[in-house]
């Protein structure tokens, strides 16, 4: 189920919510939790009732396997947990990608079904890992098997993340105001579920024909010229922004509105000035599960800085292979890693030569440097395939040229000036002028200037940590009501124009 | 904090109450049992634009004993005919359909109950069209097999939601209301703004060689007869006898122009082909049911109609009056049309408009329509040159210039 449909928001979230603080409202806890479990299973069997089974197999599985490493570690059951996992993931994701690779190096006329990727599994799988690891350290507690079916499957968080852990779901649910409605998690959880799904079906949804249409024409083998290149790279970059933003809203809405805490995952990535930065504040808890599952265990900085950057670039490039089994992922994760491997370097030279220096002009080089970075990673993120990508590449860089639509008249005597730089005046087919570099500019504005979600509403989120001016920061007033259910009434609206969320093919 | 949720979620549930009422009254795309109340939402501008979801569910609640099939061409034709005055009459012409899904509607047409007359409009392409979009087998009564089924809930919902809860529907409601004056002529509204869409268009010859480009751009693809979907028409004829309807067949009168454009496209011996198929299956199925074939016509061709003059390029004035453009009749033509099918008296009838065709007279009528066809190409060389140059700048010269020699 999407939480950008009708039936959703209509239908099941009401119907969870009511009947969950019913049951739980007469003390009933464990009966609350059944029916939140229960509820969960049937947002995600809406989608997929094929793969149910498969997802309690897992979640069995992995509680067993939970229970034996707590009461005694054994590295060989970890190994064998963890592995068993990576193998239902390797299957269900990358087999077809194995397949057709090895047929093509290998020549072979190999050929496997298309094996449809079950909804969330490279969620649920990284969360279960990170629990087994835990359990074999002996840093988790002893569960019940209702709760953890909860920490695995509650659907504000099942289906694209915020990646949880254990350690911060389940004590949650031990708070017995958990089990009662209350009006102050409600009207925060109302709040920011409708700001995300406004940013879902206003900004991102109006944004993805521009991005469609130039990665299309690529794919065609239709040269791109700069601008249009531009405006569809840029599109993009937007569109996943708002995409990803608003889901992770919604999910911190949801969770909310049971008076659940989920972590933050998505707080202004594109404000970053660093691509250290930005994977602090893309997709946090991914990175944050990367970072202690991953990087770590292979080492992290402890073993000299080849070895670090090494482990940087596997870490990225797993991550990047992580969101899709294909070519197109391993380089924009090498892309990264690279990066970020520059970025440390960079980072070391700085205290090596003692500059330390931070000017305002200083930090936007840095700030329009690091989207730059990110946006051309997004093209092999976003392209079909390789050759696409590259062709959008060619457009970015001028390769195919600079043409501007319509008879450049508008620009008087600076026209002249641009012809003779190289810009020519034609039609172009994904590139509208002044109004596209209008659009693209706001947004660029929007998202290195506005304050974020979790600002706009700092004094009920974490009070006392935020830089907003005072003037357009939420508050439980009756204009803030009216305000934000008008943005409702224009989100719920344009529900009809069903679009998934792009982190569910993840 | 308990204030700012009831204000919330009474200023949002008001709010889409007040929408979902509106939508369901103005009812702008048919979906509901809303009163049709004249001036307010009687005339329904927009349904139009969501025919494909609308149509289903207007015509089984009209449940009308006249129904018109076809593409946009027949969407034209008028139901305010004398032909069938004082039946109920529904045109459910759907643009940019294929056959198939002509047939479908009718099926469901004809389950939904009453239908006895059927005037189908036939266009030759639409035998090789995809499936549309926006059309769906979940709407309608029958499955393909003709066999009924029962009203399914969840499909209407999956159409009704939208049309009580989008914006879209909104908008439309809005324009409804809006735009009830426009009512009065309300079968023959095209024909009503003819003027004003005339000279936005810049002219009529415009309108037709906008049309001819967008013929030679498509590059129709070289599709044989024996890949077309005749097996529709077959089953068409088919279920048409079993029911008893009265049905009424007809080949679209396409301009003399476009006729011209085919052949330099090499595609006129494929309808000579496909209309001699035409007579020959209703012939079978005629036999097969122990009836008589229906009545078949073929009003394209060279005749006084579809060989009108055009108006100089740039004259916006002036309008035509059997045509838009090359491929779309005019509600003049419509009508006489209907009155030759069904032979009501009309007086602007020519003679040489529409021939009824039959196994008997297949053969002698195509080859007259080689004769006329010369005769047409000698007395318009400004026409013949005008498409001769569209076709030479979109790189189809080589072939034109030997159609042109041969015909010369």
């Amino acid at each position: 189920m999407l939480f950008n449909s009708f039936e959703f928001i209509f239908v099941f979230l009401p119907v969870t919510l009511l009947v969950f603080w019913r049951i739980g409202g007469i003390g009933h806890h464990r009966a609350a939790i059944a029916w939140l479990v229960g509820a969960s299973l049937f947002f995600y069997a809406w989608w997929s009732p094929a793969y149910l089974g498969l997802i309690l197999a897992s979640m069995l599985f992995n509680y067993a396997v939970g229970v034996a490493l707590g009461s005694r570690p054994h590295k060989g059951l970890l190994v064998f947990g963890v592995t068993a996992n990576l193998a239902l993931l390797g299957y269900y994701k990358y087999a077809n990608f194995f397949a057709s690779t090895v047929s093509d190096l290998g020549g072979l006329n190999w050929h496997l079904e298309h094996i449809v990727l079950p909804l969330a599994i490279s969620f649920f799988t990284f969360q279960q890992i990170a629990y087994l690891v835990d359990a074999w350290k002996g840093e988790a507690r002893e569960y019940s098997f209702l709760h953890y079916c909860l920490f695995v499957v509650f659907f504000p968080q099942l289906i694209a993340g915020p990646i949880v852990h254990h350690r911060e779901m389940l004590p949650q649910f031990a708070q017995p105001n958990v089990y009662r409605m209350n009006h102050g998690f409600l009207a925060l959880g109302l709040s920011i579920f409708t700001i995300g799904l406004f940013k879902k079906v206003v900004l991102a949804d109006n944004l993805a024909p521009y991005a469609s249409e130039a990665f299309a024409a690529v794919a065609r083998g239709t040269p791109l010229t700069f601008f249009e290149a531009w405006r569809g790279t840029l599109a993009y970059s937007f569109q996943l922004y708002f995409d990803f933003s608003g889901y992770s809203d919604m999910a911190i809405g949801l969770a909310a509105m049971f008076g659940i805490r989920l972590p933050l995952n998505f707080a202004s990535p594109y404000k970053a000035t660093s691509i250290i930065e930005f994977w602090k504040r893309w997709h946090m808890t991914l990175s944050r599960f990367l970072r202690d599952y991953l990087y770590f265990p292979l080492g992290g900085n402890r073993k000299g800085p080849v070895r670090r950057y090494l482990n940087l670039l596997l870490t990225m490039v797993l991550g990047g292979l992580w969101h899709g089994a294909a070519w197109t992922f391993v380089a924009w994760g090498t892309l990264h890693g690279i990066f970020l491997i520059i970025n440390h370097a960079w980072r070391a030279l700085r205290k090596r030569l003692g500059w330390s220096g931070d000017s305002a002009l200083g930090d936007w080089t840095a700030r329009v440097l690091t989207f730059l970075c990110v946006a051309l990673a997004w093209v092999f993120f976003r392209a079909a395939d390789f050759d696409s990508a590259m062709r959008m590449m060619q457009g970015l860089f001028g390769l195919n040229g600079f043409v501007w639509p319509g008879s450049g008249a508008e620009f008087g005597i600076v026209g002249l000036w641009l012809f003779d730089m190289g810009i020519q005046f034609a039609d172009t087919d994904y590139f509208k002028g002044g109004r596209d570099v209008l659009i693209m500019g706001l947004l660029l504005t929007f998202v290195w200037r506005a304050p974020n979600t979790q600002e706009f509403m700092a004094d009920h989120l974490a009070p006392g940590t935020d830089k907003t001016p005072p003037t357009i920061r939420w508050r439980p007033t009756r204009a803030w009501a009216m305000l934000l259910s008008g943005a409702a009434l224009f989100s719920v609206l344009r529900l009809s124009q069903v679009s998934e969320f792009l982190y569910f093919q993840f | 904090m308990q204030s700012y949720v009831r204000t919330f979620l009474t200023t949002l549930g008001g709010a889409l109450l007040l929408v979902v009422g509106f939508n369901w009254g103005m009812n702008p795309y048919g979906l509901f049992p809303a009163p049709a109340i004249t001036g307010i939402n009687a005339y329904k501008p927009e349904l139009s634009r969501r025919q494909y979801v609308a149509y289903p569910y207007e015509v089984t609640r009209v449940r009308p004993q006249v129904i018109i099939l076809g593409t946009s061409r027949a969407m034209h034709i008028p139901t305010d005919q004398t032909a069938w005055s004082g039946k109920r009459s529904y045109n459910l012409a759907l643009a940019s359909s294929s056959f198939y899904e002509q047939f479908r509607l009718f099926q469901h047409a004809v389950a939904s109950g009453g239908v006895e007359t059927v005037l189908w409009g036939i266009d030759l392409f639409a035998f090789v069209r995809q499936s549309h979009p926006d059309f769906s087998e979940r709407r309608l009564r029958v499955d393909p097999q003709g066999r009924v089924q029962g009203f399914n809930p969840t499909s209407y919902l999956r159409d009704a939601i939208p049309g009580l809860l989008s914006g879209d529907a909104l908008r439309s409601s809005v324009k409804t209301l809006h735009r009830q004056n426009e009512a009065e002529d309300m079968d023959r509204r095209l024909h009503a703004n003819k003027p004003a869409r005339i000279r936005s268009a810049g002219g009529q010859r415009r309108m037709f060689l906008r049309l001819e480009q967008g013929v030679v751009d498509l590059r129709p693809g070289e599709s044989q007869v024996e890949n077309m979907d005749l097996d529709s028409f077959r089953h068409a004829l088919r279920f048409a006898h079993a029911r008893g309807i009265d049905l009424h067949l007809f080949i679209s009168p396409e301009h003399a122009r476009l006729l011209e454009l085919w052949e330099a496209l090499e595609r006129g011996e494929t309808i000579v082909k496909l209309k001699r198929e035409l007579v020959r299956m209703n012939h079978e199925e005629a036999e097969r049911a122990g009836r008589r074939p229906f009545p078949l016509w073929d009003f394209g061709g060279y005749n006084s109609i579809t060989t009108e003059e055009l108006p100089a390029l740039g004259d916006t004035e002036t309008h035509m009056q059997w045509y838009w453009e090359g491929s779309h009749y005019s509600e003049a033509t419509a009508d006489l049309i209907v009155a030759r099918v069904f032979g009501t008296p009309h007086s602007d009838i020519p003679r040489d408009f529409g021939v009824q065709l039959d196994s008997g007279n297949v053969d002698g009528y195509l080859m007259s329509a080689r004769a006329a066809r010369a005769a047409y190409r000698s007395a318009h060389p400004a026409d013949i040159a005008e498409l001769d140059a569209l076709l030479r700048r979109s790189g189809r010269a080589s072939r034109h210039q030997s159609m042109a020699d041969s015909a010369g």
